[in-house]
């Protein structure tokens, strides 16, 4: 499916099935690190995914069952023998892994459960089914209940599989509907090589593709579970961790193509959306999807003006050498060695102490201006900006954010401009605000007047200050940048603005 | 891959319902609440903390919710969802949607949305949907007598953990059957020692009632019984309560007459929604509350037919208003007030699904529980992580509720407690609930004499510098005693003692968002002081000691307080000095050349051993390639070595590395000639493998051997430093005083960045001067990081 340039605008981006396969190709390319940007300094932190290690056999058993009119509800086939029923040759052997039985009503349970995916825990094994309820005159109580169940360890990460039980089970379904491949005893006794099959190339490659017939075939593929990726704010910052001339074809997203060329690890989030003159909503969505998939990593825009201390992670950075860790990224050595080529703009090296006296010289109330003026000496042959950034990417750096805060004069209690601010949730658009637009300041009284739990000062000062809206971001919950990024103002402008104000300063 | 965001509470708890097994078979009897909604858990996996999710900070003002009880779920979703995305930028709204359909499971659950509705339209089950009557006729999208079939279990999976899941919804619990003969009394235990006195006995009862039919499934809450004291004040795992919630019901123990109770099975079952990448801690944290509630629920049970008598209760007070017609609201309002099992029930969904400490009262019967939830963290979450704003930060391994093999019994006595309530309030709670006995006196007392700037060893002996009590010291194994139990209870967290020459900053995970709410509690509290803003602000800059911004002396007391404030809310963390030990090229030029002299020394009794090394080095098919890549870099540097000395330096470095570790044992550990040569020639003969160390190559070896220069580096971790390490260590110190040598030695394990200076004196007992000197006197060796 080729998706359209109209219809892709209005699609989630989450249904962006060429993307995501070549990302999802290239995270797995990350972890045997190959097809990753050489440039950037790919954050090891950011990979949570770990691939199922082949030839793990994470998959215990798989078992076909259903309801027998006579005898209730049965096991047919099981791969391995005897793992929830004992086989017919030993009836005296307990199964290996749980006993059936105990457990049918939950396999095969009532119609009402059919349809649905069923988890279950027992003897430390977690059981995974999908049971399939398929009503027919031909059947014996006009209904016929099966259920192909997976059987894993209960401690592992199960998600993965949900998705195979549910497809596995729609599968068979509709190859009964079709052909009564189930009923029939014929074409039932392939299940047994199916499902020995299924569980063989699951286990080992995470995949399988066994052909039934001419127009069915099982087609199964675990894909890991990805978390969310965090929220993306207008003054995040994305460097790109891939090459994406090299994954990104014409079937694309558009705004995908739009933006990408602006992701420089130097433009905010919405500066990329100015520059490429895409919506800045389907802007955030994109960078919202390449964060997702790990093609981008976010941080925060680089001025001189900013202040960066080190954080209880320079150990791990100091320490990484010493290979007691397994993260060391990429083919070309350590991660210190990896600093020392990103941060040289000269092809000089610092040896390692230096940099180190480097980082640990950055702090608390010291702009990076100041301090590159201190050492101006030592930083001649390093690009200050790539300095910065390894650090905040590698994350033994942290940003120290700038927030202005007006306190109210008598009570020195901080004068908050209606709750509006304080609660994201609220829908008034504060661009809209910025450039003074009247009724969104009162929407924002009207929310602040069903909401106002926490809001008992600053109510009179709400309507003599709809003026100058820029005072709604004085509670202390907004830094520069997010203040910047929103009025489109430099931090200077901003400050002025706030002259005539009694400010105070916090850095966190 | 979950633990850092297992940090955030999220108990995904969408309801408790009470199913049981009698006669008539399985019923539903009561859940609660009335209209669970199984999606709600499911948004919150949060990438911040909900300010409501920390106990603490409920009764900090007036500003905290005021909302009742019976809105208070519905409240705390909306809420929730606000904060999640809270970022102010209004615009983004439209996108939380999106992001939050990103999830894994929220995707599959959409499609399946698409596919298949039949159970989805009852998932959203309204007041107004359905006519009066049959509002609980669902529950979770489930008829309710599917439900009951579903989770009366069958007696064989009784007695362990139950762990279902339909779609979206997972079943926890623990079901209990009756004994076979259909009673419930346990056989009569005469393992208990007769020392104790009522309090244990009734301690027992909660605790070991599962022992004697229990499988070993249930988790040795016996072991608290060695020490009745201790039992009494137990905490970690066990379903006690904190002494100040606990009462003590002298019960004459009943006459056992065992006649068999109508009830067949009872099983509480913890309906939750995890985000599927947390399933597993989740579950696991839930799976001990479900079970320690189940279990006291079964105590009670077996005494008088408790939950028996419960649920034939809330059955006919259903079964009335029904006839009556009630509504679901009037119905479940006159359920929780007539009976105490669905009270504690719905008291256990409030307290735990808000991740608050649930105080229960079953039967007579007072506990407690919880989740325990992290009050500090050493990592500040990137801006791609989960947020965990307010929560302090410390990389110090202060004291767990537990103890644990991450702490560090030489520093803890020098930690100190920082209440996270009122202790006014902890302690008023502790003597409503108490008899006196002199146990609660000390307990009482010791809460009374903690003090954010007095270390538990000072506690104990209140000369400035005490020395760390032993730690069989009675009193003090007291002392720690309680403190945990208080940290575990999140009355108080362990942290360094607060000074005044010590340094703080506005912590990097302060919550700014509370900074309205909180100025205004710092405003009335202090009113004297400087507002919060103000003082965030001045502690803002470059990093003073905190005497910088106290005006006087007279005010020192008051800005200490206040100190404690900040520090209880996350506002300011300790900032502190790590050290990382740098050995300048000079030094290694110098070991070098001394090691080359030794070599030339030991060569008569050597020679044999040498030879072997050296020609091994030197066959070493590694050489010329890392001949090269030295050259480049040395070009790369900047300096131009010809490349015939070069070569000359290689092979030269080569073979008195190679050698020289091997003598430098000889140094440092006498050995006989004979042992060094077997050892020398059994080892790898090329340093970049030589395994005559436990030590992995570190990535100054790695430099040497690759590339044969000598370049200023770090040393990682000078406690297991390799023979080499330990000659540059050794050289470093040369020309000093013996005495600072000496310290030096004492003192260079901690020169790893990861022991903060501050600790070390008090860890070392040595004298603060003392340190300083050392440190003074290697200064030109130790690079100084800052953090928390």
């Amino acid at each position: 499916m080729v998706p359209t340039s109209t219809s892709t605008h209005s699609r989630q981006p989450s249904r962006l099935t060429p993307f995501q396969s070549s990302v999802l190709q290239n995270r797995r390319a990350q972890e045997h690190h190959a097809e990753t940007s050489a440039d950037i300094p790919g954050s090891s932190r950011i990979y949570h995914w770990i691939p199922q290690e082949p030839g793990k056999m994470s998959i215990k058993c798989i078992f076909y069952s259903y309801f027998d009119a006579d005898k209730g509800p049965r096991v047919l086939y099981q791969v391995p023998e005897n793992s929830v029923t004992p086989s017919a040759d030993t009836p005296s052997v307990p199964p290996t892994l749980f006993s059936f039985d105990e457990l049918s009503d939950y396999i095969i349970p009532k119609q009402q459960l059919c349809d649905r995916l069923i988890t279950f825990c027992r003897n430390r094994y977690r059981l995974l089914g999908y049971p399939i309820c398929l009503e027919d005159d031909k059947y014996d109580r006009n209904e016929f209940i099966f259920n192909f169940a997976i059987v894993l360890d209960e401690s592992e990460e199960f998600s993965s599989y949900k998705p195979v039980v549910k497809k596995l089970a729609r599968l068979f379904k509709a190859l009964e509907e079709q052909m009564g491949f189930l009923w029939n005893e014929v074409t039932r006794s392939s299940v047994y090589t199916l499902i020995e099959q299924v569980m063989e190339d699951l286990n080992s490659y995470c995949e399988c593709m066994i052909p039934i017939n001419e127009s069915n075939t099982i087609n199964l593929k675990l894909f890991p579970a990805i978390p969310p990726p965090p929220p993306v704010k207008a003054y995040h910052v994305p460097i790109s961790t891939v090459r994406f001339e090299s994954i990104m074809d014409s079937n694309w997203d558009l705004t995908m193509q739009r933006i990408i060329p602006f992701i420089d690890g130097v433009n905010s989030v919405r500066r990329i959306s100015e520059l490429a003159d895409a919506d800045y909503t389907l802007t955030k969505k994109c960078i919202s999807e390449l964060l997702y998939y790990g093609c981008i990593i976010i941080v925060d825009v680089f001025r001189f003006a900013n202040i960066y201390a080190v954080n209880s992670e320079l150990y791990n950075f100091v320490n990484d050498g010493a290979g007691s860790t397994g993260t060391a990224t990429g083919g070309g050595g350590g991660l210190q060695e990896e600093c020392q080529a990103y941060i040289s703009n000269t092809g000089r090296l610092l040896d390692f102490p230096a940099i180190l006296d480097l980082y640990t010289s950055l702090r608390q109330g010291l702009t990076v201006g100041e301090w590159s003026t201190e050492n101006a000496e030592r930083l001649k042959d390093v690009d200050v900006r790539r300095f910065i950034q390894f650090g905040i990417i590698k994350g033994f750096l942290y940003r120290v954010h700038k927030y202005p805060v007006r306190i109210d004069d008598g009570t020195g209690v901080v004068a908050s401009v209606g709750p509006a601010n304080a609660l994201a949730g609220s829908s008034v658009d504060l661009h809209a605000l910025a450039l003074g637009a009247q009724e969104a300041g009162q929407g924002g009284s009207l929310v602040g007047g069903k909401m106002g739990k926490s809001m008992t000062t600053g109510s009179g000062i709400l309507m003599a200050d709809r003026s100058l809206p820029l005072l709604r971001y004085l509670d202390g919950a907004h830094h520069f940048d997010s203040i910047c990024t929103d009025l489109q103002q430099s931090e200077k402008e901003v400050l002025k603005n706030l002259a005539a104000y009694p400010i105070e300063l916090i850095d966190r | 891959m979950t633990t850092e965001r297992s940090l955030i509470p999220n108990p995904s708890l969408v309801a408790i319902l009470l199913v049981i097994r009698d006669s008539a078979g399985g019923n539903l009897v009561f859940h609660y609440p009335p209209q669970p909604r199984a999606e709600a858990a499911h948004n919150t996996s949060s990438w911040r903390i909900g300010e409501t999710n920390t106990d603490y900070t409920s009764s900090n003002s007036s500003f905290s919710s005021s909302s009742d009880d019976d809105d208070e779920a519905d409240d705390r979703k909306s809420r929730s969802t606000v904060r999640l995305y809270g970022g102010g930028i209004a615009t983004e709204r439209s996108v939380v949607t999106s992001q939050r359909s990103r999830s894994y499971d929220q995707r599959s659950s959409r499609r399946r949305r698409d596919s298949d509705h039949e159970y989805d339209e009852e998932e959203d089950d309204d007041d107004e949907a359905g006519e009066a009557g049959a509002e609980w006729e669902h529950v979770l999208g489930f008829r309710h007598d599917v439900l009951a079939g579903l989770l009366s279990v069958p007696r064989a999976l009784a007695k362990s953990r139950f762990e279902l899941s339909v779609d979206h919804s997972v079943f926890l619990g623990y079901p209990c059957y009756s004994r076979v003969d259909g009673t419930w009394q346990r056989k009569k235990k005469e393992r208990k020692p007769k020392s104790e006195g009522p309090k244990g006995e009734e301690e027992k009862e909660a605790h070991t009632s599962d022992a004697d039919n229990d499988d070993d499934d249930a988790k040795g809450n016996d072991a608290d019984d060695e020490d009745p004291d201790a039992a009494a004040l137990s905490r970690s795992k066990s379903p006690n309560p904190p002494p100040s919630e606990r009462k003590k019901i002298k019960r004459e123990p009943r006459k056992i007459d065992p006649t068999p109770s109508k009830l067949a099975m009872f099983h509480i079952v913890f309906v939750m929604n995890p985000p599927q990448l947390e399933y597993h801690t989740r579950m696991h944290d839930m799976y001990d509350v479900a079970k320690q509630f189940t279990m006291a629920l079964k105590t009670q049970q077996s005494d008088d037919d408790y939950v028996a008598r419960e649920a034939e209760k809330i059955l006919e007070i259903r079964e009335r208003g029904e006839k009556r017609g009630d509504s679901m609201h009037e119905l479940w309002s006159r359920i929780l007030r007539e009976s105490t099992l669905a009270a504690a029930i719905a008291a256990l969904y409030q307290s735990i699904s808000a991740s608050k400490i649930a105080h229960l009262k079953v039967n007579d019967f007072d506990f407690a529980l919880q989740i325990p939830i992290m009050l500090e963290t050493s990592v500040l979450p990137s801006i791609s992580e989960p947020q965990l704003p307010g929560m302090h930060l410390t990389t110090l391994r202060t004291i767990g509720p537990t103890p644990n093999e991450g702490e560090d019994a030489l520093m803890t006595p020098h930690f100190a407690l920082l209440f996270l309530e009122d202790v006014d309030d902890i302690i008023k709670e502790l003597i409503l609930d108490q008899d006196q006995s002199s146990l609660n006196a000390s307990f009482v007392q010791f809460i009374q004499n903690c003090r954010p700037t007095v270390s538990f060893a000072q506690m104990l002996s209140p000369t400035p510098d005490a020395s760390a009590p032993h730690p069989e010291n009675p009193e003090y194994q007291y002392i720690e005693y309680f403190a945990r139990h208080l940290i575990y209870w999140r009355k108080a967290r362990a942290i360094l003692p607060l000074h005044y020459r010590r340094y703080y900053i506005v912590s990097p995970n302060a919550d700014m968002k509370r900074l309205v709410s909180q100025s205004a509690v710092f405003a009335r509290l202090f009113p004297a002081l400087p507002p919060l803003p103000k003082m965030l602000s001045l502690l803002s800059g470059k990093p003073r000691p905190y005497s910088a911004y106290i005006p006087s002396k007279d005010h020192r007391q008051a800005y200490m307080d206040m100190l404690a404030w900040l520090m209880r809310y996350g506002w300011v963390t300790n900032l502190l000095t790590f050290a990382y030990l740098k050995i300048p090229k000079d030094i290694k030029i110098a070991v070098r050349e001394r090691q080359k002299r030794e070599q030339a020394e030991a060569a008569v009794e050597m020679i044999q051993a040498a030879t072997v090394g050296a020609a091994a080095a030197v066959n070493n098919g590694n050489s010329p390639r890392m001949m090269s890549t030295s050259v480049e870099k040395s070009i790369a540097n900047g300096t131009v070595i010809p490349n015939a000395s070069l070569r000359e330096i290689e092979e030269e470095s080569k073979i008195s590395v190679s050698a020289g570790g091997d003598s430098n044992i000889s140094n440092s550990r006498p050995r006989t000639g004979w042992s060094d040569v077997t050892d020398s020639s059994t080892t790898a003969p090329s340093r970049s493998t030589n395994p005559t160390t436990n030590t992995p190559g570190t990535p100054f070896e790695k430099m040497e051997s690759s590339s044969g220069q000598l370049e200023d580096s770090v040393v990682y971790d000078p406690s297991r430093a390799t023979p080499l390490e330990s000659a540059w260590i050794e050289r470093l110190t040369e020309g000093q005083p013996p005495d600072i040598v000496a310290l030096f030695d004492r003192l260079v394990k901690y020169l790893d960045g990861r022991h903060a200076i501050e600790c070390i004196a008090l860890r070392e007992a040595i004298s603060k001067k003392e340190l300083k000197r050392v440190l003074n006197a290697m200064d030109r060796y130790i690079v100084y990081a800052r953090h928390w």
